[in-house]
């Protein structure tokens, strides 16, 4: 135990902690413009973590990720915008503060509330994490293989949109994971005798184009922001938010922990979370026709459990390599790019690291109340940044993005690629998550699938003969029909 | 839902059904499975099956959507802005120039491009933000992060 906290201590370094605070403050920053999401954040700032060592890229990558979801709630409070979908539902109250004249008091409310649900998620990661880690250890190819088509099926299940449009872009996204050589034959598959795709094509490029680029030309058609309430944040707001988490102490804890739990099943997110823990504030209220007006449970609840999905997301990402929504999709995708991928064994291999994720969590929630509440005139002031200006320099950061991680222009052709399709996706209504999860799952799930064959010498029956992987695909077909069953009666209802 | 939407979800199949076509032909030739081996064409074989299978569904979802809600027309939400095109028509030429000259050099006429179409209308400021944001990346990226851009 002592060597484990040593060498947690060896990777806690004072500069992946700066790492960690400037993630923070460029999570906000982004995080706060409406239309900029924590997905975009992410893969801008990947690529910029290329040439930086594990830790420092891996905290700064959690600091953005963190930072990100409480940064949408300054623009949903101040100017009626969701800057993150997650903040979707602190607008209803959260505005309506503003309007009062008690803007400042609603963002620290969203800050001591995120802040509290961040540590509930913390707190759930550190004991559920390692229980999930032992059992993990008990998996084998065919497994895994279940596992990630289970994780694929819940993705696709749970969206928003259309179920069968998402269907296509998860197989959309395992059609692209194939080009490159096969990594059990060395056939090369797709690359059209080039040679940069022999290693696949560049996962910064297709999430750069998906969640960035397309956002730049969907924004670049909407040019407008909200009307700005102004507002202010000092001491004595900080001492309101605090009774109002101490009046609503029980509420927060339930909101924290349902945001867990909701971070935990891959597919709904902090969106679902925040909306689940709204609509549970309001029926459990005594004054529920205060809600939409105003009120300070309002803010809290959906902010604690939107921030307590970011622990309970990280529980499947580090014990069984599944990420739990497209932001820990593109956390798995960096852990790869710098030569860790998490997973079943990740626990025994790695334990260091996964210590180092646990201790930067919370190094990094600290930082986000911090920051939030000492630089809100900064955050506040960001929300000024006309997008005229803004949406080109984004696109001039996803370029060079694209162009940073291999030094290649068929990166920024891909890149822009992915762009223009990511924006089709949207005009058509095909979500591009279920494309990026299958696209980074599928190299894994085909090899998991081809493993678990070679075993069974070319034997489907193993993914059945094997409980654990029976009991997955059981469950990935009973949230598929669950979901077709559950459309075709709102359709009905419609 | 309206004409435009059945017609794009209908051309948007028959774009997939022809990927799935294609991905199945082009596995066609990466080997086949001798018992207990691994063929490297048997997962894209499967994908392609299923995506085939997927368009053609929603080839018939939208069809028998279309006979039970009848005709409806569209609107103009339907169009691309002009903003968006432009846009991506600046992000195309950019990446053609970059793969002439590099990624650095085109850098200011695409900021400045941007700029004008999405209705910036100072000129020191854009000649001001093109230049200064050209700067910023080369010192961040090329200086500071090692990343050669020229």
């Amino acid at each position: 135990m002592d060597s484990l906290f040593q060498e947690v201590m060896q990777l806690l370094t004072f500069e992946s902690i700066l790492f960690a605070a400037l993630g923070v403050f460029i999570g906000i920053v982004i995080g706060a413009l409406p239309g900029l999401s924590v997905n975009l954040a992410l893969s801008l700032m990947i690529p910029i973590t290329y040439a930086m060592n594990f830790n420092g890229a891996i905290m700064m990558l959690l600091g953005v990720f963190v930072g990100g979801v409480y940064g949408g709630s300054i623009s949903a409070i101040l100017i009626s915008t969701p800057g993150t979908p997650a903040a979707a539902a602190t607008v209803l109250d959260g505005y309506a503060m503003a309007q009062n004249g008690k803007g400042g008091t609603a963002l620290a409310i969203a800050t001591v509330g995120s802040f509290f649900g961040g540590m509930i998620g913390v707190i759930a990661l550190i004991f559920v994490a390692p229980l999930l880690g032992r059992f993990g250890l008990k998996f084998g190819s065919a497994e895994v293989f279940s596992l990630m088509f289970f994780g694929i099926s819940v993705v696709v299940s749970l969206s928003e949109q259309d179920m069968l449009k998402s269907l296509i872009a998860a197989v959309i996204g395992l059609i692209l994971g194939l080009v490159g050589v096969d990594v059990l034959t060395g056939v090369t598959r797709f690359t059209f005798g080039n040679m940069h795709l022999y290693s696949g094509i560049s996962s910064v490029a297709l999430m750069i184009g998906l969640f960035a680029m397309s956002v730049m030309f969907q924004e670049s058609g909407q040019m407008t922001y909200g009307s700005k309430v102004a507002a202010k944040l000092g001491l004595a707001e900080v001492k309101e938010a605090l009774l109002v988490l101490k009046r609503n102490l029980f509420l927060a804890i339930r909101s924290g922990l349902l945001g867990t739990f909701i971070g935990v099943v891959p597919g709904p997110g902090s969106t679902a979370a925040a909306f689940v823990a709204y609509n549970d504030a309001k029926t459990s209220s005594k004054n529920p026709e205060g809600f939409g007006k105003g009120d300070e449970s309002g803010v809290l609840a959906p902010e604690t459990a939107n921030n307590g999905v970011n622990g309970g997301a990280l529980i499947p990402l580090l014990t069984l390599g599944i990420p739990g929504d497209t932001g820990t999709a593109l956390l798995l995708g960096a852990f790869i790019l710098h030569g860790m991928t998490p997973g079943p064994l990740f626990f025994t291999e790695h334990t260091d690291i996964v210590y180092f994720v646990f201790a930067g969590m919370v190094i990094i929630f600290l930082m986000q109340v911090i920051m939030g509440l000492s630089l809100a005139k900064i955050f506040i002031k960001v929300l000024e940044v006309p997008k005229t200006v803004l949406i080109p320099l984004v696109i001039v950061l996803c370029f060079i993005g694209a162009y940073a991680a291999n030094d290649s222009i068929l990166d920024v052709i891909i890149m822009v690629v992915a762009g223009i399709i990511g924006y089709a996706f949207k005009r058509l209504g095909y979500p591009p998550a279920p494309l990026i999860l299958s696209f980074i799952l599928g190299p894994g799930l085909e090899e998991e699938f081809r493993r678990a064959l070679i075993i069974s010498k070319g034997s489907y029956s193993i993914f059945f003969n094997h409980p654990i992987s029976c009991v997955l695909l059981i469950c990935a077909v009973i949230s598929l029909v669950i979901s077709i069953v559950r459309r075709i009666k709102s359709n009905n209802k419609a | 839902m309206n004409n435009s939407a059945k017609i794009k979800d209908i051309i948007s199949a028959l774009v997939f059904m022809a990927l799935s076509v294609f991905v199945y032909v082009e596995a066609m030739d990466f080997g086949n499975a001798a018992a207990g081996t691994s063929d490297s064409g048997i997962f894209p074989k499967a994908v392609a099956c299923i995506l085939f299978f997927l368009s053609v569904l929603l080839i018939v979802r939208t069809i028998v959507k279309s006979k039970v809600e009848g005709k409806h027309e569209s609107g103009n939400k339907d169009k691309i802005p002009k903003n968006s095109i432009f846009i991506l028509l600046f992000t195309v030429l950019y990446t053609a120039a970059s793969a002439i000259v590099g990624i650095l050099i085109p850098i200011p006429f695409f900021v400045c491009g941007c700029l004008l179409v999405l209705g910036y209308r100072k000129p020191l400021g854009v000649a001001l933000i093109s230049i200064l944001s050209t700067l910023i990346v080369y010192a961040g990226f090329d200086l500071l992060l090692g990343i050669p851009l020229i």
